[in-house]
């Protein structure tokens, strides 16, 4: 088994130059060595992404975040820019795992798993963010989070792409989002299910909702007729929308055959009131 | 790969195959048994250690991932024969039972109170959140974690 720990973005353009057969990147490995907890495994080629400095980095240029594939989770759920602008992404991260995840497990490691009961792409949907995607020509590109991640689950990324990171714009002083999920415990849990709402709310209206539900389906998907409840109401009524009974139906609708729809669509009701108290 | 690390405030050189999980790095080749393995998937964290002054599973860190980095790890607490303070707070709290748990109970509040030496019930619950005691004496572990941290504090004022 091949193995390298590049410090450097050249060194990992020179190993995906040179390296030949399927590449696996690690980062955090809390999703990785769990999967293979107990099991022989090998790779042919592994590249553990922890030591790229550049990759941990979180900074705010022109309007917008930038958010290092690297970054833990515990790491964004302490940045007062995100805990003040993206309050749905801190929520979402400060709900991942225990301490000993979040300071292990990197946003990148969790989108690029892709698994449907995550928490961090259905954030990233909702903020609208883009990744940045590094190929194996070396070529740095931009991609929408909605395109990265398959409907039928996993990512678009093909052998030798790697994340590098986000791009999530800053929404104005308007804005706010809010983040909740329902698991089998309050705490260290996974998603049965999760909701994300956004809006910019001037003067007590709201306006430029959106609505993400996440753990229901293989994908996390934005939830269009909950925008539209939300829009145009005023913020002080935001609990009268309607919004727990239209994700309610969304829920029969996109998830009918499966035993968990009758206990979701009861519980997203609830999750649906936690939120927008939240928002 | 050769791996150089700080191990309990030495500097130590082995050689490990870099896909070995640091559990097994620790328990196998350096004979530091305190941490334990539990299920092996990040959900009981009876193997908590520090790594970088952070408390992480060691069964979820490829060994490769440590070079040049800095771990701690139960054995590495205690200073010159001394017990630390989280070590002396849990005996005398009672917050041992059959002790399977205690490591990474302790390697989990070390990595709070290195962050903060205040920390109220609510973050101590939120730290150890991750740590399964199934004898269930989680009251003494957090009655332990405030006296630690009061001696830690008055540690910190001499």
């Amino acid at each position: 088994m091949n193995y390298a720990q590049p410090k450097e973005l050249c060194q990992l353009k020179e190993i995906l130059a040179t390296w030949e057969g399927p590449c696996r990147f690690v980062a955090g490995c809390t999703d990785f060595l769990a999967q293979r907890n107990g099991k022989p495994w090998r790779e042919e080629n592994l590249i553990s992404l922890t030591e790229l400095q550049a990759l941990r980095q979180l900074r705010a240029q022109e309007g917008a975040l930038y958010i290092g594939a690297l970054c833990t989770h515990g790491q964004i759920a302490a940045e007062d820019l995100i805990r003040s602008r993206l309050p749905a992404l801190a929520a979402a991260c400060e709900g991942v795992g225990s301490q000993q995840i979040r300071n292990r497990g990197t946003i990148g490691g969790s989108v690029a798993n892709a698994s449907p009961a995550g928490d961090m792409y259905p954030v990233l949907l909702l903020l609208d963010a883009q990744a940045m995607v590094l190929d194996a020509a070396g070529e740095e590109r931009f991609l929408g989070i909605e395109q990265l991640i398959l409907d039928k689950g996993g990512t678009a990324l093909q052998n030798k792409q790697v994340l590098l990171g986000f791009r999530i714009p800053l929404p104005g002083p308007y804005g706010k989002s809010a983040f909740g999920k329902l698991g089998e415990r309050r705490v260290v849990t996974i998603a049965k299910l999760s909701l994300a709402v956004s809006a910019h709310v001037q003067e007590g209206i709201m306006s430029g909702a959106r609505v993400v539900l996440g753990a229901a389906a293989p994908k996390a998907f934005l939830v269009e007729e909950g925008a539209q409840a939300l829009n145009g109401q005023p913020y002080a009524r935001r609990f009268s929308c309607g919004l727990g009974e239209i994700l309610s139906q969304i829920i029969q609708q996109r998830i009918s055959g499966r035993a968990s729809m009758p206990y979701k669509k009861e519980a997203v009701k609830g999750l649906a009131q936690d939120v927008l108290e939240k928002l | 790969m050769k791996l150089r690390f700080i191990l309990n405030g030495q500097a130590i050189e082995l050689e490990a195959p870099p896909e070995k999980r640091l559990i097994d790095l620790l328990r196998e080749d350096l004979h530091l048994t305190g941490a334990k393995e539990g299920c092996g998937e990040g959900e009981c964290g009876s193997c908590t250690v520090l790594l970088d002054d952070a408390a992480v599973h060691a069964c979820l860190v490829l060994a490769g991932q440590i070079d040049g980095h800095s771990v701690t790890t139960i054995e590495g607490l205690g200073k010159d024969g001394d017990l630390d303070p989280l070590q002396t707070a849990f005996i005398e709290n009672m917050a041992i039972q059959c002790g399977y748990c205690t490591p990474g109970m302790i390697m989990a509040a070390r990595g709070l109170l290195l962050k903060n030496l205040d920390p109220s019930e609510a973050e101590i619950r939120n730290a150890i959140s991750g740590n399964i005691c199934r004898c269930a004496g989680y009251t003494q572990i957090i009655q332990a974690i405030q006296e630690a941290a009061k001696a830690y504090r008055k540690e910190a004022q001499l």
